[in-house]
C-alpha cells in the first residue's frame, strides 16, 4: 500500500516535471521577443540617454529575464540581468543619464543573452533547478 | 490548501501555479497588488506568494492594504523577491511577512517550502498530496 503510494507520488512528481519542462520551451520560444524588447529599450535610451521611462523600461525587463530564466536553470542569464538591472537602478537612484559606456555594457549583455538562448533552444537540456533555494522565515 | 499568487510575470506565475498545483494545493493568480487584494477578498486564500517588487503598486503596498481589510489582514502573506540583500529580507520581514523566498527559486521546491514557511505539515496518501496547519495560522 506505502509502495504504492509513493509510486503515486512520483508519477505526480514526474507529471509536474514534464509540464515544467514545456514551460521552458515555451519561455524559450518567446526569448526572441523578450530580446527584441530590451534591445528597443537599449535604442530609445540611446536616442534619449536620460529617459527614466526607458530606463525603468529596461530595468524591468532584465528583472524578469533573469528571474525567470534562473527558475529555468539558466544561472549565467540570471547573473548578468541582475548585474544590467543593477546599473539601471543606480542610474535610476542617482538621476544620471545612460553613458555610451552603459549601452555597449547592455548591448554585450543582449548578445550573450541571445547567444546562451540559441544554444539553449538548440539543444534543450533536461530542467535544471537552481542548486540552492533560499528561503528566509519571517520574525 | 488555496494558495495566491501575485506576480505581473505569467511565465512567473504560470511555473509557480503548476509546482504548488502538483503538490496539491489549490492556486489562484492575480498580475497586480490591486487585482491579488480583490482576489484575496473573493477567494479568501490561506496564503498569498507577493512578488515585492510589482511595478506601480509594490508588494510591500499591497500588503499593507491587505492589512487593512477585515477579510484579508490575518492571511500569511509570503514575499517573492530578487534581491537577496540581508538588509532588503529583513525589511520584508519586518513590514509583517510570514517569510521570503528570493527569486530564482526551485519550481519543484517551491510547495515544500511553502508549506514550511506556513508551519503547515504536507500528507501524502495513496499519492495524493494534502495540507494541514500544524498551528494557527496567524503570525
Amino acid at each position: 500500500m506505502r509502495k504504492q503510494g509513493m509510486a503515486a507520488a512520483e508519477n505526480e512528481n514526474e507529471r509536474v516535471r514534464g509540464i515544467l519542462e514545456g514551460l521552458r520551451r515555451s519561455f524559450l520560444a518567446g526569448t526572441p521577443q523578450r530580446l527584441n524588447a530590451i534591445a528597443a529599450s537599449i535604442t530609445a535610451l540611446a536616442r534619449e540617454p536620460a529617459s527614466r521611462e526607458s530606463l525603468d523600461r529596461l530595468r524591468l525587463h532584465f528583472h524578469n529575464l533573469a528571474g525567470l530564466a534562473g527558475m529555468h536553470g539558466m544561472a549565467e542569464v540570471t547573473d548578468l540581468g541582475r548585474c544590467a538591472e543593477r546599473t539601471c537602478q543606480r542610474l535610476l537612484e542617482t538621476g544620471e543619464a545612460a553613458s555610451e559606456e552603459d549601452l555597449d555594457r547592455w548591448r554585450t549583455v543582449l548578445d550573450r543573452f541571445t547567444a546562451l538562448f540559441a544554444a539553449a533552444s538548440g539543444s534543450i537540456a533536461p530542467l535544471r533547478s537552481p542548486a540552492a533555494m533560499t528561503v528566509h522565515w519571517g520574525s | 490548501m488555496k494558495v495566491l499568487i501575485i506576480d505581473d510575470e505569467a511565465d512567473l506565475r504560470s511555473l509557480a501555479h503548476v509546482a504548488l498545483e502538483g503538490a496539491g494545493m489549490e492556486v489562484i493568480e492575480a498580475s497586480s497588488g490591486p487585482e491579488g487584494f480583490a482576489a484575496a477578498r473573493v477567494h479568501r486564500p490561506d496564503a498569498i506568494l507577493l512578488d515585492a517588487m510589482l511595478p506601480g503598486f509594490d508588494g510591500p503596498s499591497t500588503l499593507s492594504l491587505l492589512r487593512t481589510d477585515e477579510t484579508t489582514a490575518a492571511i500569511p502573506v509570503i514575499f517573492l523577491t530578487a534581491n537577496a540583500l540581508p538588509s532588503e529580507i529583513d525589511r520584508l520581514r519586518g513590514l509583517g511577512a510570514r517569510g521570503v523566498i528570493t527569486k530564482p527559486f526551485a519550481p519543484m521546491r517551491l510547495a515544500a517550502e511553502t508549506a514550511a514557511l506556513l508551519d503547515v505539515a504536507e500528507l501524502v496518501t495513496g499519492g495524493r498530496t494534502t495540507h494541514q496547519w500544524k498551528s494557527g495560522k496567524n503570525g
